[in-house]
């Protein structure tokens, strides 16, 4: 069943553009990594998809409902939350409180409850630092946190945008087996992710963006193959 | 489990947050307000100016947004409690009010009355400007906040259908004593800190932290900035009405520019992210601007006389706000609210 389908995409910043007719689908319960130099717009694909960015033209559908040009905040009721880079979390804000506002988004309300002890379950941080201000954690708590957050919205599609960056490597193994529990319940995931040996061998299949462009989409198989993924990445030319 | 977490990381109600600000503003309300006459009056002013300040800590400080506007609120505040409260001979002899629109002649309610309707008009024209506003962002909102300062002064200054433009209105019913004005203050305050404890306070300041995020979670940043600047007005039409009720006239050049700068300052060098902060602000600014009033008037302040030029109160005001932007841009609260001194909380722990 398809859960996210993207048609003709084309997004930017006023008159410049950096997303040209980007085009892909996702399955329930897959998981994309998507890999590209700097400024090929991978943070803007999931900014547009997230309604952080309207996008110029293209369609982008959520569970088969048009999500394209909504507010952030109407997306996040449709089943669709971002985790953007840099966290983003409420730092004068405790942890609790963070994950509190995280219930917003959330429509069905009966079950907060049960959701809050669920993300606690999956990350310790809440229940052990709860009172603590948040921007007091330490960068695998943030992004923890970060998560959290937007798993209490109930999201049916998970964006995650370069969750590794900044983390120590035994840190970023946590949270990648974290990622899995969050598959396994279901979630779809769509993560941008600079490390590249990392999200090949984590997600389903691999995007590599180039240039605005979707230069190549890769198979788990074809991802781990370091010289198919190279020339994806740099492009034709590329020494073997 | 939950529930005991959540309980747990959430802010809670503080007694002393909450109770050392209500005894500071009772008690030295009524001690200083039993010395003379003239502290009495100062007193009733200051108190109307923390009620000013109180709303602007309601938006500004939750919100982040800088609103030059709520002068506005206070104006039509003013005005409606006085048109309610001034004798009919007034509004129908003076000259100012000839051309008085006659439903606002026949207007009449007690002062406790007129209080009311003072703070509803504020809350409806601070909702209905909020509408359009809340809209806006950052610079952007400030200016407009300002052009609403604007376009209210000018309606009320020049049109003499609503009121008596550039004149006084006089006779409006003062406050007889202390009481009426410090209550509507401390419950004021009260409502204030809760709802900065609320959830709707949370999220106005998850807001402020940051736009984008707070959208990503399905906050609707529109909805929540105009509860609160609806909130604001409430509290802004009352601040507007109990001057007037103090000062015993309603003048619209009371409540523009000098007093918007005042309320700004008093907000901005306490710490706008607290009670305690518009508290603190609203008596030391106050107090400062007293002091230096009265030496420019060569008058003896604890039996000290210094000769002081006109205008100094006002530079003096500004030098604060700008030594306080520069080396504790939280205010002298530092945004916090008031905690227990340690040796206090050791005993209470203990």
């Amino acid at each position: 069943m398809q859960i996210l389908e993207i048609e003709g995409l084309n997004s930017g910043y006023g008159k410049v553009d950096v997303l040209l007719n980007i085009s892909f689908t996702m399955k329930v319960g897959q998981c994309f990594g998507i890999v590209g130099p700097n400024g090929v717009g991978k943070s803007t694909l999931l900014q547009t998809i997230a309604g952080a960015i309207k996008p110029k033209s293209g369609s982008i559908k959520l569970l088969g409902n048009e999500i394209s040009g909504k507010n952030p905040e109407d997306i996040v009721r449709s089943g669709l939350a971002l985790v953007p880079e840099g966290r983003q979390i409420f730092s004068g804000l405790t942890v609790m409180e963070n994950l509190q506002l995280g219930l917003t988004g959330r429509v069905d309300k009966k079950t907060s409850h049960q959701a809050v002890e669920q993300v606690a379950e999956l990350f310790p941080v809440i229940t052990t630092h709860s009172k603590q201000q948040a921007g007091l954690l330490s960068g695998g708590q943030q992004q923890q946190l970060a998560i959290a957050r937007a798993l209490i919205t109930d999201p049916k599609v998970l964006l995650l945008d370069e969750p590794s960056l900044g983390l120590a490597p035994n840190i970023i193994n946590d949270l990648f087996s974290n990622l899995s529990r969050i598959l396994e319940a279901g979630t779809t995931l769509l993560i941008v992710e600079q490390r590249a040996n990392l999200i090949t061998k984590f997600a389903d299949e691999i995007l590599v963006m180039r240039d605005g462009l979707i230069q190549a989409r890769l198979n788990k198989i074809d991802a781990q193959d370091e010289n198919k993924l190279k020339e994806a990445y740099f492009g034709a030319g590329v020494k073997k | 489990m939950f529930t005991k977490s959540l309980v747990k990381g959430l802010t809670k109600f503080s007694f002393a947050e909450l109770f050392i600000p209500l005894v500071v503003v009772a008690s030295s309300s009524l001690w200083l307000s039993g010395r003379s006459t003239s502290l009495l009056l100062f007193i009733k002013f200051t108190l109307c100016y923390l009620m000013m300040v109180l709303s602007l800590q309601v938006f500004v400080g939750n919100s982040g947004v800088l609103s030059f506007g709520h002068g506005s609120f206070a104006m039509v505040g003013a005005f409606v409690s006085g048109l309610a409260t001034a004798p009919l001979m007034i509004k129908q002899n003076a000259m100012a009010l000839s051309n008085l629109w006659q439903p606002l002649v026949d207007f009449k309610l007690n002062l406790g009355m007129s209080l009311l309707a003072s703070a509803f008009a504020g809350g409806v024209f601070a909702a209905f400007t909020g509408g359009f506003l809340m809209r806006l962002n950052g610079l952007a909102a400030g200016i407009a906040t300002f052009a609403l300062l604007g376009i209210t002064y000018n309606i009320l200054f020049n049109n003499n259908h609503v009121g008596p433009s550039n004149q006084a209105l006089p006779g409006v019913s003062q406050f007889s004593n202390l009481t009426l004005p410090l209550v509507l203050v401390l419950l004021a305050m009260i409502m204030v800190y809760f709802y900065n404890l609320s959830r709707a306070g949370r999220t106005l300041r998850a807001t402020r932290e940051d736009n984008l995020a707070s959208r990503g979670l399905g906050i609707n940043i529109i909805r929540v900035r105009w509860m609160s600047f609806t909130f604001s007005g409430v509290l802004a039409g009352l601040a507007g009405a109990m001057y007037a009720h103090v000062g015993g006239a309603v003048q619209v050049q009371d409540y523009y520019l000098g007093f918007t700068f005042y309320t700004l300052a008093m907000l901005i060098v306490g710490g706008s992210a607290s009670l305690w902060g518009a508290v603190l602000g609203t008596v030391v600014v106050s107090g400062v601007s007293q002091i230096l009033l009265m030496w420019e008037q060569s008058s003896p302040v604890f039996g000290i006389t210094i000769h002081l030029p006109i205008g100094t109160r006002a530079i003096v005001i500004a030098g604060m706000l700008v030594v306080i932007l520069l080396w504790r841009p939280n205010g002298i609260s530092n945004g916090s609210e008031i905690k227990l001194p340690n040796f206090l909380r050791k005993i209470k722990a203990s």
